[in-house]
């Protein structure tokens, strides 16, 4: 069933739609929001939204069972990235891509991730040069959401973040499923597709009360030196970000056919680096942050699944990921540390696992993930020696058919940055160059661009 | 001397024998332990954490219950002629007797037409309380039939006879299961054992046992097993839930003399009480983390009814008996301390299968064990 | 000299005695104006921030909230905290924490008590009502009064939003959940004010003092008593100073500085995370991990407080805390409820004492599964000792512990093996052989006598002291010169809260002479480092604005 014209008729039948229960019809609704070719929004003829978002793991891979023989599409997946058999025609994988680090140290599972985040590799650990390139892209995909960005930690520890400011501004991960669930779909959820909109009266109190806070700053701002000003500012984006938000609130959402608002978790998971517990907390972060974006409360994430230490460990075992990949010998038939490199595989499933459930939501004419971006990678490539060449990378995701996929890259020795830059390319962001010293670069990865 | 003097020596023990193994190798699960100092001597604490009546059961109760499980009190009143009649006149179907008297406090004003299952095997657990191989009668036991141990000795356990068909007191019943939870789950049913003067835990022909009650929670680690090495405070408010005895332990078993007269506080199915038992005995075989085997003693029997027919026991779906019936067969099975007067046994052996974690047994500065129900043997070498 | 000064020990007071002059010369002399730091701002720590709502409003207003970590900085949070930002990330839960805890101080269960007038009408908006609260907890949570037009505006805030809402507590609300969301409140911003006794010199303002002696001793804003002393000018005399400063180490809440203090030294926010493996570790549960970190902090609170013991005795006293959770790892029985604590002497044939041996440590600085000398080597070198340890180079080469003949049992076999190589043998120098002496603790800080069923070598040498074990590392670190120096450090940049400047390294540089005589008390590493003549000291400032403050038009 399609509608085609924008009349009145048209919001009438919504308005009955929605008030018989939206949320088992989601696909014929599907159809009525969307225009002709299903590729924008009927109400507004805007594009359907895009997304970005980043997903890291730790430890790397091991390249004699990793790096697919063959380049191009169709390339053959050897076995480490079994698991990502289901989702292959969705993503991309970028071997022999290097981090350079200019002769300061190879600081180890920190200069890799570093690298690609923010395209320059660091003098000293905990040391962060520039800002991770998810923060430039949410700049640029602007507002109209409730959060610009949502950052989780399937480790469940709050250090573990790979999206920053500065090494003094780093942005915090959510590492509670319930807190993560009363975020996003606690007392302030509006739902999108609920029927009647009667904006919360609390809201006008909380935009003057806000509006105080910025009178305020600007005097505080007045007696302060410099370099503190500079980190009021910060303070003063990040209020103003609330009230952009706030301001949201006030306005009827526009309709989000896939959401369904989830369940509330019964409680949360408790604290620890197992790896069944890591993977469980990561699946319900996964499928919390898919109906966030589903619902339209964010376009922009970072989701880590293991940390650049990755101290996963499998219950009985004495030894965590990390010290497997420095004391396990390597098996002289496979070329592998067999037990570190089980570690691998379970970081593919969980990576095959977070694609596929972007994959799953339909959207328009293809899926969720069809119109996002997600950029994921590790901090090196053999753990063991922690090599930074060819640490290994992956998107997934066409971008709205901005994006190629089902291919394999190889980089042929290229600073690794070049996805990097690449990739803000596509999402907008306004640069003709990334990364400093070795590390930049002004080359796209054409392959990938449709 | 105690463990707690010695604290990391013991502790140290047990870490050799746990972590280090022989067998130990990467990836390979490796299983807790604590485990006393033999050089030192000391003190194995327990904590029961599960207490269940001893049946034995074989699959679809074929071999020890051939003519069927018991019926619930329902299908009793249901096949008992007037039950609309008794239903209109007293206004709950289980007012069956004359008068409309609830079988659970009347139990002899109630008829079934049903009969009680038997228990029929030879096989069964339990320890041998009256010391005879045969069960004929003493001066303080009734006659009765012994059941084969699997090793093969004689044992008293008339209570399986009465709970032995039921289905609510066989493996993953209703009552068992409640039982059990709430024995962990309630410190009511918190019951310490200290076995102390031990110099081998492997064997050792005289230790001293010690019983109190806890204060202290358990901590589960899942599938009905708890946390060894747990602390356990003594609840000194309760002298009355002290008793002492002694024993000996040969490989690995420990075995108790009986202590003549033991109260113990246990929550029930809900109902909290104080059960009396005569000779109460231990057999317990002690491991790392702590200990599974038979308590069992002749127990009272009045004040087994009262606290075991209180309550949500009879109904189809829970218990599926008869208090009627139920009644009868604890009496009819009753094989302990006969009243001089009427013949009639007063107490009946029971058997428990219980489990138990090792435990840190803390004393309050005043326990004092007490000798009030016990004659206690403390000055036998 | 005032009164509670006698209490002190003589070695401190002498030394603050040579302070003074030290000041006076300081201030007249031609180095002067290269001395003093300036103002710092800081983000308030969630400590902070729990403890000023809980002594404004109340325990039961306190909404659960999470704070952004911090970059950790020359070993502490409250370092990192001159220098950290609000971002978005940040913001955000504070925002909701704020709206949370101004609808429970109006809500009617509370109002009663935490607002100190009735509205003419609740419906309405009521100037002088809302005035007196919002003044009287502007104090508290701005730690100064709060100025005229700060106020007015805040006034008129609640009482448009009463009118927009029809409910004055609503209005109310609305102006407090701003203030708790404000800079003022948030940033504990220093200001320096022209010294009128000393032309050309600058200091810190009354109440910057009183915020930078609260945030130190207390963990929180001053009180009412504090601020007072601070609008009357006392904090800048030697006596008036002198008095608060005696006033609040000898306040309970010294405790709550103490934990804070300790907490950040010993980045005791990491174990929040540990977890052990459920199948090696049984034992180790979420509650003995809890447990073990506040073991850490109610020994510590017990030692330098309660009974006034030295620092260094820290490291090998026998007398801990315990709780009935940790006493199935250490083994004891123990006469506590499941959440007591008791103290507990550990006997004398111990293989414990001190700090190092408590699980919380063991277990912190080990692995999920398994002990790690090096990380408790790392740990001591880095927390206790201020030492930076290298990273190890990105190609070690561990082809020796991987040989699968090699049948290490002990990791003390493992290193050695590994320590051949020239490359890991100087920075494991620096580390194994400390964390070796801690080798009869496991990965979850429980004793044991062997590894594997071979004997544990726990002999070893810390930076020229041999030791045996456990106890005797302990010993080697009490009398290890590094350990006074790293605590004066610490605890100097602690109350600052911010790097130290050189004149302030050079002054902490001297409190070892003086504290070597008295002993490391805690109190009197309190007095030295707050009566030390840098501590208040601020480089002079430019530009009219800073100036103008003094002039400040202050609402009462």
């Amino acid at each position: 069933m399609l509608i085609k014209s924008k009349d009145a008729t048209r919001r009438g039948l919504l308005k009955g739609i929605l008030r018989g229960g939206a949320v088992a019809m989601a696909l014929p609704l599907l159809d009525i929001f969307l225009d002709d070719h299903g590729t924008a929004m009927a109400a507004t003829g805007d594009p359907l939204p895009t997304r970005f978002g980043t997903w890291f793991w730790g430890l790397g891979v091991d390249h004699e069972i990793f790096t697919p023989k063959t380049v191009g599409a169709n390339f053959d997946l050897p076995p480490q990235m079994a698991a990502l058999e289901k989702v292959k025609q969705h993503i991309n994988v970028f071997t022999n891509f290097n981090v350079l680090t200019d002769g300061k140290p190879n600081l180890c599972h920190f200069s890799g991730w570093v690298a690609l985040r923010c395209g320059a590799a660091p003098g000293a650990r905990g040391e962060l040069p520039a800002e991770s390139l998810d923060v430039p892209i949410a700049a640029a995909m602007g507002g109209g959401v409730r959060f610009r960005s949502l950052n989780m930690a399937a480790t469940g520890v709050p250090r573990d973040s790979y999206s920053f400011l500065s090494g003094d501004a780093i942005n915090p991960p959510e590492v509670s499923v319930v807190e993560l669930y009363q975020k996003l779909f606690g007392a302030e959820f509006q739902d999108p597709n609920s029927s009647n909109f009667t904006p919360d009266p609390r809201v006008l109190l909380r935009q003057s009360a806000l509006s105080s806070v910025k009178d305020e700053a600007k005097a505080f701002e007045n007696m302060l030196g410099a370099i503190d000003r500079q980190r009021l500012d910060q303070y003063f984006t990040s209020v103003r970000e609330l009230e952009k938000r706030v301001e949201l609130q006030l306005q009827k959402p526009p309709p989000a056919p896939a959401c369904v608002m989830p369940k509330a978790p019964a409680a949360d998971l408790p604290i620890g680096l197992d790896i069944e517990l890591v993977t469980e907390r990561h699946k319900a972060m996964t499928d919390l942050l898919v109906m966030a974006l589903a619902c339209n409360q964010t376009r922009v994430f970072n989701m880590v699944f293991s940390d650049s230490f990755s101290a996963l460990v499998r219950k009985g075992s004495e030894r965590t990921h990390h010290i497997l990949t420095h004391e396990e010998p390597i098996d002289p038939a496979t070329q592998v540390q067999p037990h570190a490199s089980w570690f691998v595989e379970r970081s593919m499933e969980a990576w095959a696992y977070f694609v596929e459930a972007l994959a799953k939501v339909p959207e328009g004419d293809g899926t969720l993930l069809d119109h996002s971006l997600v950029y994921a990678h590790s901090d090196c490539e053999f753990a063991k020696v922690h090599s930074l060449d060819g640490v290994p990378m992956f998107t997934a995701g066409k971008l709205g058919g901005k994006v190629k996929t089902g291919m394999h890259i190889d980089g042929n020795g290229d600073p690794g940055t070049r996805l990097g830059y690449t990739v803000q390319r596509l999402m907008g962001v306004p640069i003709d160059s990334w990364g400093n010293q070795s590390l930049k670069t002004s080359r796209e990865i054409g392959e990938i661009v449709a | 001397m105690r463990s707690g003097d010695q604290p990391e020596r013991r502790i140290s023990r047990l870490r050799n024998s746990r972590l280090y193994g022989a067998t130990l190798s990467l990836l390979i699960p490796v299983a807790p332990a604590f485990s006393a100092s033999p050089e030192t001597g000391g003190t194995i604490g327990l904590v029961l954490t599960s207490w269940r009546p001893a049946l034995y059961e074989t699959p679809g109760a074929k071999e020890e219950c051939p003519s069927g499980l018991q019926v619930s009190e329902d299908i009793q009143n249901e096949k008992t002629p007037g039950a609309a009649e008794r239903l209109a006149k007293f206004g709950f179907p289980l007012n069956r007797g004359p008068n409309g008297e609830l079988a659970a406090y009347a139990p002899m004003k109630v008829e079934d037409p049903i009969p009680f299952r038997e228990l029929q095997t030879r096989n069964g657990f339990g320890l041998n309380l009256d010391g005879t191989s045969d069960g004929h009668a003493t001066a303080k036991s009734c006659t009765h039939e012994k059941f084969r141990t699997p090793e093969g000795v004689a044992a008293d356990n008339q209570l399986a006879r009465v709970l032995g068909c039921t289905v609510g007191w066989r493996a993953s019943g209703f009552n068992v299961e409640f039982a059990a939870r709430e024995f962990a789950s309630s410190s009511v049913n918190r019951i310490l054992v200290e076995i102390s003067g031990v110099d081998d835990e492997r064997n050792d022909p005289d230790v001293e046992i010690r019983i109190y009650k806890g204060l202290d929670g358990l901590v589960a680690t899942g599938e009905g097993k708890f946390l060894p090495g747990t602390n356990q405070r003594i609840d000194n408010r309760f002298p009355r839930y002290m008793h002492q005895t002694r024993g000996k332990i040969a490989d690995g078993v420990l075995t108790s003399d009986p202590i003549p007269l033991a109260n113990l506080p246990l929550l029930w199915v809900a109902n909290p009480g104080e059960r009396k038992f005569r000779d109460l005995q231990l057999k317990l075989k002690l491991t790392d983390t702590g200990a599974e085997g038979i308590v069992s003693g002749y127990e009272d029997l009045r004040i087994w009814w009262n606290n075991y027919s209180r309550g949500m026991n009879s109904h189809g779906g829970i218990g599926n008996y008869s208090s009627a019936q139920l009644y009868r067969a604890a009496h009819r099975y009753a094989d302990g301390y006969p009243d001089p007067k009427t013949g009639q046994c007063t107490a009946i052996s029971a058997a428990y299968k219980v489990e138990a974690a090792r435990a840190m047994i803390a004393h309050p500065a005043l326990a004092q064990p007490s000798t009030v129900t016990a004659s206690n043997d403390r000055t036998k070498p | 000299m005032s009164a509670p000064v006698k209490n002190w020990t003589k070695p401190v007071r002498a030394a603050l005695i040579a302070f003074s002059c030290l000041a006076t010369v300081g201030a007249t002399g031609p180095s002067s104006t290269s001395g003093g730091a300036d103002p710092s701002l800081r983000l308030i720590s969630v400590s902070q921030y729990r403890n000023i709502l809980q002594s404004v409003f109340g325990a039961d207003v306190l909404p659960k909230v999470r704070f952004a970590p911090v970059k950790r900085t020359d070993g502490l949070l409250a370092v990192g905290s001159s220098a950290a930002v609000v971002t978005p990330g940040v913001l955000d839960p504070l925002d909701s924490a704020a709206r949370a805890v101004a609808e429970r101080v109006v809500d009617p269960l509370h109002r009663d008590t935490l607002i100190p007038c009735k509205p003419a009408s609740a419906s309405s908006a009521d100037e002088a009502c809302a005035q007196r609260f919002l003044s009287r907890v502007g104090l508290m949570l701005y730690r100064r009064p709060m100025t005229q037009q700060e106020l007015t505006e805040k006034v008129m805030l609640a009482g448009k939003a009463a009118a927009r809402s029809k409910d004055f507590y609503s209005g109310l609300a609305t102006a407090l959940s701003s203030m708790l969301v404000s800079p003022n409140f948030l940033f504990i911003r220093e200001n320096a004010e022209v010294d009128p006794a000393r032309p050309g010199q600058w200091r810190l303002d009354g109440y910057s003092k009183a915020s930078r002696l609260s945030f130190f001793l207390w963990d929180s804003a001053p009180d009412a008593e504090l601020l007072t002393a601070a609008s009357r000018g006392d904090l800048h005399t030697p006596e008036g100073l002198k008095r608060q400063v005696e006033r609040m180490t000898a306040s309970p809440l010294l405790t709550r500085g103490a934990r804070a203090f300790f907490t950040d030294f010993l980045a005791l926010e990491a174990y929040d995370n540990v977890a052990k493996d459920p199948v090696i570790y049984p034992a180790f549960t979420q509650k003995v991990a809890q447990d073990a970190r506040e073991q850490i902090l109610r020994t510590i609170e017990d030692h330098l407080i309660t009974r006034g013991e030295d620092y260094r005795d820290l490291f090998t006293t026998r007398r801990i805390m315990l709780s009935a959770p940790l006493a199935g790892i250490y083994g004891t029985p123990l006469l506590a409820g499941p959440s007591e604590w008791k103290p507990f002497d550990l006997p004398a044939d111990s293989p414990r004492a001190g700090l190092l041996t408590q699980i919380g440590f063991l277990a912190q600085y080990a692995h999920p599964g398994r002990s790690s000398p090096t990380r408790r080597g790392k740990g001591i070198r880095e927390v206790l000792l201020c030492q930076h340890v290298p990273d190890p180079p990105p190609n070690v080469d561990f082809s020796i512990v991987e040989d699968p003949n090699a049948h290490f049992s002990t990791a003390r076999q493992r290193l050695v093996a590994h320590n051949t190589d020239p490359t890991c043998r100087g920075c494991h120098m620096m580390t194994d052989p400390i964390g070796l002496g801690l080798e009869k603790f496991d990965g979850a800080g429980q004793f044991r006598a062997t590894e594997k069923g071979a004997a544990i070598d726990t002999s070893g040498n810390l930076d020229g002291a041999a030791f045996t074990d456990a106890i005797g590392l302990g010993r080697a670190l009490r009398d290890n010169p590094t350990l006074k120096s790293c605590i004066s450090n610490r605890l100097y940049a602690f109350g600052v809260g911010r790097p130290l400047t050189e004149q302030e390294s050079e002054v902490v540089e001297q409190f070892p002479a003086v504290l070597d005589k008295s002993g490391y008390r805690f109190k009197d590493m309190l007095r030295l480092v707050i009566f030390s003549p840098s501590f208040f000291a601020i480089k002079p400032q430019k530009g009219p604005a800073m100036a103008l403050l003094t002039e400040q038009n202050h609402a009462h």
